[in-house]
């Protein structure tokens, strides 16, 4: 049996009972997203009738972002689980470790992501294909970028074999994470007038949260920070495949 | 090359030396016995076997591969047990099992073959989750021997099990053994049940092996051997007779009761040879046998014996 075909088979086991409920938090985060930015691109319309509407999907992203990130934290959750549990079941079948490596990063990160990123653009191009055409690639390729290795984080906290580990460090990188660095960024602003140096990283690690609050003032070029968080999500990514190969013991 | 080979295996779980220094080999086709108290290694061992866990240092082939680097073709060739197995709970039983099958890259016929085998038929629609700790124990020994694996490891088989299950169980694995002639390596601290089962065993305590080998070379080693017990005439004059005979280690008489000590591996030679004395001494037969696990048992390990009244027939119930 191919690897391929490995995982698959893997997965519609070990999520089979779950595939309903995400297709349905799926549908629902990308309904409501989609509205978002159907409003802001029907707005436009009106204003401006005749003219390509240039629809801002930034605030469908972020809720687009928060919805996927519960997906994904539920899902890391599901490996905690199953490191304590049936993985003695599953890896005691001939699989691979990098390949069950491969169907986590899969169903925690690549899925939610790619559905994040096209669910705010799905009703716009059903209303009018030529919608698509405006819509600005940068934002969407940052977020891409940002949560392609905030997701992986979370995945790797779920190596603790703890749910509660996972849902902690989830909610607080998903939920809490935008409001605290708006809060730090607002505060070093209103005392320094800039951040200060260390701080800057910020906009490196979190391009498309600081991009979103802060506009052009993060006074960092949005390719600099797409190779900073793009190489860090590449480097947590293939760093997670490497461990459960060498490291990933089951007892 | 020996099915299983372990040369100096060492695993430590943080300050905790599971394994200290464990050597050991099985050979094809063998039913061995890895016996030992509760923490002796049993379970580590074969984790590592089926690289689930790394070692720390040493060495373990499983089919001349090593398990921790080339872990998914040992597995494709070896089929395991654990002793506490966690399923998804979700799935029907032979969802479960087609499962494993297709991840072996077998056909789906061979759901119905070990289905039939260990007798899971009448719960094949069940969700694993509502199955009872019988019929998951007989789940994951059709899960162990899908696609006729070469080496069967069985780690704590009967472990939780109430009597009536433990004897379906141990009868199940007697059929597997007598039926698919695989190398088998089944843990157990309950030492009587793997007596009708075990040809070889391992006796491990402390995360050290004591000793291994046949049960005959185990039973020459420590002293243990077979033995006839003995009623006839003139039992000086037979005793003299039988002690000059190249097998007989020993005999002891007792009134008109004599006690014959035979090399292990040698009792039905000594059978025949008594038995040509019947009309002369009219010598009566009262019991022979061999040294059992347990003895030997007690006299590698030593301490308490375990499972001490445990006996359970194999092969005589259903």
């Amino acid at each position: 049996m191919r690897p391929l075909a490995r995982i698959s088979e893997y997965l519609s086991v070990a999520l089979g009972r779950y595939s309903y409920g995400m297709a349905l938090a799926a549908l629902a985060a990308a309904a409501v997203s989609g509205v978002m930015s159907l409003s802001d691109a029907v707005g436009q319309m009106v204003k401006t009738p005749g003219a390509t509407p240039r629809p801002a999907i930034e605030a469908g992203l972020m809720f687009s972002h928060l919805a996927f990130g519960m997906v994904s934290m539920s899902m890391a959750g599901l490996l905690a689980g199953e490191l304590a549990s049936e993985a003695l079941f599953h890896l005691s079948l001939p699989v691979r470790r990098e390949e069950y490596a491969l169907a986590w990063l899969l169903t925690a990160v690549w899925v939610p992501l790619v559905l994040e990123i096209v669910s705010p653009a799905v009703p716009l191009a059903i209303l009018d294909p030529r919608l698509i055409t405006g819509i600005a690639v940068g934002p969407m390729v940052l977020r891409a970028a940002e949560d392609s290795l905030m997701f992986s984080t979370i995945l790797w906290s779920a190596l603790l074999k703890r749910k509660g580990v996972v849902t902690a460090y989830g909610l607080t990188a998903v939920l809490f994470l935008p409001a605290i660095v708006g809060l730090v960024l607002a505060i070093t602003g209103v005392i320094w007038g800039a951040p200060p140096a260390a701080l800057r990283l910020i906009f490196y690690i979190l391009p498309a949260t600081t991009g979103t609050m802060m506009g052009g003032l993060a006074q960092v070029s949005d390719g600099a920070a797409l190779i900073v968080c793009g190489s860090l999500a590449i480097v947590s990514q293939l760093g997670l495949v490497f461990w459960f190969r060498n490291r990933l013991e089951v007892s | 090359m020996d099915a299983i080979e372990v040369e100096g295996l060492k695993k430590r779980f943080g300050i905790v030396e599971a394994l200290r220094e464990v050597s050991f080999r099985v050979e094809h086709g063998s039913a061995t016995g890895l016996l030992g108290p509760n923490g002796a290694g049993k379970t580590t061992t074969m984790k590592i076997l089926v690289g689930l866990l790394k070692p720390t240092g040493g060495r373990a082939t499983v089919l001349g591969m090593d398990p921790w680097r080339e872990g998914h073709k040992v597995r494709q060739r070896v089929g395991v047990l654990h002793e506490k197995p966690s399923y998804p709970k979700g799935v029907s039983v032979r969802r479960l099992l087609e499962y494993a099958v297709r991840i072996r890259g077998l056909d789906h016929t061979e759901v119905s073959r070990v289905t039939r085998l260990v007798g899971l038929a009448e719960v094949s629609s069940r969700r694993v989750g509502a199955l009872s700790r019988g019929y998951l124990q007989r789940l994951g020994l059709a899960l162990a021997i899908i696609g006729e694996p070469e080496v069967l490891l069985l780690d704590e088989p009967t472990a939780n099990l109430d009597p009536a299950a433990r004897i379906e169980i141990l009868n199940l694995i007697d059929t597997l053994k007598r039926e698919l002639g695989v190398t088998m390596l089944i843990s157990s601290h309950i030492i009587p049940e793997l007596e009708p089962l075990c040809d070889s065993a391992i006796f491990i305590a402390e995360g050290r092996v004591l000793d291994y080998g046949t049960l005959e070379e185990l039973a020459r080693r420590h002293g243990t051997e077979a033995y006839i017990l003995l009623e006839a005439e003139r039992p000086r004059e037979l005793a003299s007779k039988l002690i000059s005979l190249d097998f007989v280690r020993s005999v002891e008489v007792d009134g008109s009761l004599i006690r014959v000590r035979v090399l292990p591996g040698s009792l039905e030679e000594a059978e025949i040879e008594i038995s040509r004395a019947k009309g002369s001494y009219r010598l009566r037969v009262l019991s022979s046998g061999r040294a059992g696990l347990l003895d030997l048992y007690g006299r590698v390990v030593g301490g308490e014996t375990p499972g001490e009244n445990l006996r359970v027939p194999v092969g005589g119930a259903g």
